[in-house]
């Protein structure tokens, strides 16, 4: 029973810390508005305020002491462990705030007090620091500031089934906890001789017995379980990545070599290749797959026009037109979702440059675009000169060379016409294109041969007033 | 706002009851409730293809965007466009009565003793199309040389004879005034294109002949939400009032004036579920951000020398119709939907002739560089252009006629109209009418009919595209209204 309640009581203690961390807080700021003269600080508050300080630290602890006792925590190793520098700093704390409580008392002694009081406040950062450590991992707080994996284990080079395939899973789940600077449990899990050493109790894995491996049946716990491992608050592997364990396992652990085993799942150091583009849209089946909402969403959030315009096959019109300050990049992202389902794409004034082109022949609906007023090169057009589905091409006002007219001639095979006032074209090249592609419509209001637009029909005859 | 969040504050108590209703075989209410609130919640992973207010499309649109150019006063065809040679020959004879077939009269002419025959002083040539050629006078040749373009409609009728309800009737599909403008319908129908400009912009240019009144609820929007009524940009001065910021308000002031007053609307909005406070709230927003693309759009500097001697000399001259006709053409291309032009002055019941040629050179090359203009910049594909006026001109005179003056009255029995561009069949004339231009021969088209095949170039089917008010479901085409196939290309 009384066993009970000091169990409960230690385990108080990650709520119980969090008191003397605000008191302490707020009797320094009021020591600092005092200072400025801002208020006036009454020294019977202060010592009301420096008590609860030490009362509340006092508290925390002995709370801590007590869940120190938990099978969980038994695995400090000396005095350099983290929960070693914790407990120990933590009791020196306590101290010091009980110390400046006592420096109150006297006239005399008050003068250690605005000495004692910063040493405790300077002491409850490391204290903070390596309590959270224990419950967070190692580099919690900095693991956004440089993304990566979380501990160097992988050998630089070497290569086999551990170093490319176990280790990083190790990395990522495993060693914050057990690792170097933090073996909970006496377990650590960042070299192939701490991982056949084992733990606390007693072996972490049994190579060529996957049933028998502690880590791989406490891996496999339901999430609820006490000893389930990772514990539940932090990140837990897949099926795949697990089963990958499983399999390492059976294979008898080797920590050299091997061939590697065969799963895309297991994470690696190497970035993962981009997904794939969804597939182009089934023109046959009766329920056509849709674009993404999000990507609809997004894209329109940056006052870009995209609208359905098939709704039987749920293809799109989108329109640069509004938005015409958006940097290619962005560009390439916000169409890259939709890109299988567009069928009529104006870029006109926009920014369009190469990682937007990159994303255009990926458009396998696309039946009109337009470029016009772009910065488009002659290369931009040779490298999407593969869209077949393409029938009408806009590229009025796109300063081109003659290289261009050579990709009309021989790419965009579903091509039907293609504008090009003031695209820079050579007469040769037009030439040269009509030549290659009798059929396509050639829109030019300059060119001589397209007579509607640029002389007046014959009058055939005229009838003169009476 | 959140699509499905928008979608509750759209689900007015009667809507709701509808729904359920035309779910599940009328009883079971339960059910009904169950498969709406599934399609609430596919809401949030299906695609919202359109904000809720526009149902989108019905099918893969020809043309995105309309440029209609309203010649307002009624043009006559018969100096213009319907090649009467015969009439000649018959100058000061009566009309004879077994055309005009007790025909009503206006109130201008309907106490004349006689209806002399005023055939056309101006001279007619034939210009290649796509047929075997077309007749057009000499006033617009900037126009006649696109023949190749247009599609010349001589059929057109009307049931209207006088201004109000011609305009009123093209406009909205209805003679009586409260009907939503085309241009609203097409704005409620398909939505903005454009985030930083209306969808439904009005240009109007003075004319030089008789001039009626232009009424500003002709692109009103009726019935429908607000937000899709038309946008007149002014001829002159700031081309929308309080562009600028009063003296002393700085830009960042106007958007926490408007963030807080937006936040306030909203929290009416969702008390009341009134959708004229989000309207407000849009407008707003839209008002705001046109401080800055209006000046963007009337600024010319961009424009080369060429581009602007197309249009004309009186391109630089705010409110004429070559300015308007180059703004037409820089709003189709900032994603605009519906862009109306006004032209005023086509009213000639007297002195016509020269009324005419005043009208026509005002008119002809802005209208011509704008069809190629956008013929060449890509944008007449997706660009239906409409030029219209509200009826056509009688052949007989009113007033003195005389070998070089006569006028004409209001004439809604038949009357020319051509169109460009969108799916329109290029180079082509539809329809004729008889030796005096005053009976329909071959395939009249109607105003109905016409709306129709335009909604339908828009990926629309008129029958569809509906909005509900006061208990019934009110249609641009009302009950009428077929899509005339040989206008489609």
């Amino acid at each position: 029973m009384l066993d009970t309640l000091l169990q409960v009581t230690g385990r108080a203690h990650p709520m119980l810390l969090h008191l003397p961390i605000g008191m302490l807080a707020a009797l320094v700021c009021l020591e600092i508005l005092a200072l400025a003269r801002l208020i006036e600080l009454q020294t019977r508050i202060r010592a009301v305020l420096a008590c609860l300080v030490f009362l509340s630290a006092a508290a925390s602890v002995a709370s801590g002491l007590l869940l120190e006792r938990e099978p969980a925590y038994t695995g400090g190793t000396g005095w350099t462990d983290t929960l070693s520098l914790h407990k120990w700093l933590g009791i020196g704390f306590g101290i010091i705030t009980l110390l400046s409580v006592m420096s109150l008392a006297t006239a005399r002694t008050r003068k250690a007090y605005p000495l004692l009081l910063m040493l405790s406040a300077a002491a409850m950062f490391p204290v903070g620091h390596f309590g959270a450590t224990m419950t967070h991992g190692e580099g919690f707080l900095t693991e956004p500031l440089f993304p990566g994996p979380l501990a160097p284990v992988r050998g630089s080079s070497s290569r086999g089934i551990y170093p490319e395939q176990i280790a990083p899973i190790l990395a990522r789940y495993c060693v914050s906890c057990h690792g170097d600077s933090k073996m909970q449990g006496k377990l650590a899990l960042h070299t192939p001789e701490a991982i056949l050493a084992g733990g606390a109790t007693g072996s972490a894995i049994e190579p060529g017995d996957p049933d028998n491996s502690e880590m791989l049946v406490r891996m496999l716990l339901p999430l609820t379980s006490r000893d389930h491992m990772p514990p539940k608050v932090r990140p837990q592997p897949d099926q795949a990545t697990i089963d990958l364990f499983k399999r390492w396992i059976a294979a008898g652990a080797p920590f050299e070599g091997g061939e590697l085993l065969p799963t895309g799942d297991a994470p690696s150091a190497t970035p993962e290749p981009p997904a794939e583009p969804p597939p182009p849209p089934d023109l046959g089946s009766s329920a056509s797959p849709a674009p993404s909402s999000d990507a609809l969403v997004a894209i329109r959030a940056r006052h870009v026009h995209a609208e359905i315009i098939d709704p039987e096959k749920n293809l799109l019109w989108i329109s640069f037109d509004g938005a015409a300050a958006i940097p290619d990049a962005e560009m390439a992202a916000l169409l890259s979702p939709l890109a299988p389902f567009i069928l009529d794409l104006s870029l006109a004034g926009s920014r369009a440059g190469p990682s937007t082109f990159a994303q255009l022949p990926m458009m396998h609906s696309l039946r009109r675009l337009s470029l016009a007023r772009t910065p488009t090169t002659s290369r931009d057009i040779s490298s999407i000169s593969t869209l077949s589905s393409l029938q009408e091409l806009i590229l009025s006002s796109v300063p081109l060379d003659d290289a261009a007219a050579q990709s009309l001639a021989t790419g965009f095979t579903g091509l039907s016409r293609v504008f090009l006032w003031r695209s820079g074209l050579s007469d040769g090249a037009f030439t040269a294109l009509r030549e290659a592609r009798p059929s396509l419509m050639i829109s030019c209001d300059t060119l001589p041969a397209d007579a509607l637009e640029t002389e007046p029909p014959p009058k055939v005859a005229t009838d003169s007033p009476p | 706002m959140h699509p499905v969040e928008e979608h509750y504050l759209d689900l007015t108590r009667r809507r709701f009851f509808g729904t359920c209703a035309q779910s599940v075989s009328g009883a079971m209410g339960t059910l009904a409730l169950a498969s709406l609130l599934r399609a609430d919640a596919s809401l949030a992973t299906a695609p919202s293809p359109q904000p809720s207010s526009s149902p989108g499309v019905h099918f893969r649109p020809r043309a995105k965007r309309v440029i209609y150019m309203h010649m307002e006063g009624a043009p006559s065809q018969i100096d213009l466009f319907d090649y009467k040679p015969g009439l000649r020959s018959r100058f000061n004879q009566d009309l004879p009565d077994s055309i005009r077939q007790g025909q009503r009269l206006t109130g201008m002419t309907s106490g004349q003793t006689r209806f002399p025959v005023a055939p056309s002083i101006f001279r007619f040539s034939k210009y290649a199309n796509n047929q075997d050629g077309i007749w057009l006078s000499e006033l617009m040749p900037h126009t006649a040389a696109l023949s190749r373009e247009l599609c010349f409609i001589h059929s057109m009728h009307t049931e209207a004879i006088n201004h109000e309800p011609g305009i009123t009737f093209f406009q909205t599909g209805h003679q009586q005034p409260g009907r939503p403008s085309f241009g609203s319908w097409v704005s409620y129908g398909l939505g903005s294109a454009s985030a930083n400009l209306p969808t439904f912009v009005v240009l109007i240019s003075q004319g030089f002949g008789n001039m009626q009144a232009l009424s500003a609820r002709f692109w009103g929007c009726g019935f429908l939400p607000s937000e899709h009524q038309g946008c007149k940009l002014r001829g002159s001065g700031d081309p929308v009032l309080f562009l600028r910021d009063p003296a002393g308000v700085e830009r960042p002031d106007r958007r926490r004036m408007l963030d807080l007053v937006s936040a306030l609307n909203t929290r009416e909005m969702e008390r009341s579920l009134d959708p004229e406070i989000r309207a407000r709230i849009a407008q707003h927003e839209m008002a705001y951000r046109m401080q800055t693309s209006v000046p963007e759009l009337m600024d010319l500097s961009g424009e080369d020398p060429e581009t602007l001697a197309m249009y004309g000399p009186e391109v630089s001259k705010p409110g004429s119709f070559a300015s308007n006709c180059l703004l037409a053409r820089r709003l189709a291309e900032r994603g605009v939907r519906f862009i109306q032009l006004y032209m005023r002055g086509w009213d000639a019941h007297n002195n016509l002739p020269g009324e005419i040629r005043l009208q026509s050179a005002a008119v002809d090359q802005p209208q011509a560089a704008l069809v190629r203009d956008l013929k060449r910049r890509g944008l007449l594909d997706d660009t239906i252009v409409i030029w219209a006026g509200e009826f056509g001109r009688t052949v007989y005179s009113q007033g003195e006629l005389s070998e070089t003056n006569y006028g004409r009255d209001h004439h809604p029995r038949c009357f020319t109209i051509w169109m460009a561009g969108g799916g329109i069949k290029p180079g082509v004339s539809i329809g004729k009418t008889d030796d005096y231009s005053y009976n329909i021969l071959e395939n009249p088209v109607d105003v109905h009919d016409l709306h129709a095949t335009l909604l339908h170039l828009l990926g629309m089917n008129h029958e569809r595209l509906d909005f509900r008010h006061e208990g019934r479901d009110f249609r641009l085409t009302d009950v009428f209204g077929k899509v005339r196939p040989e206008l489609l290309a």
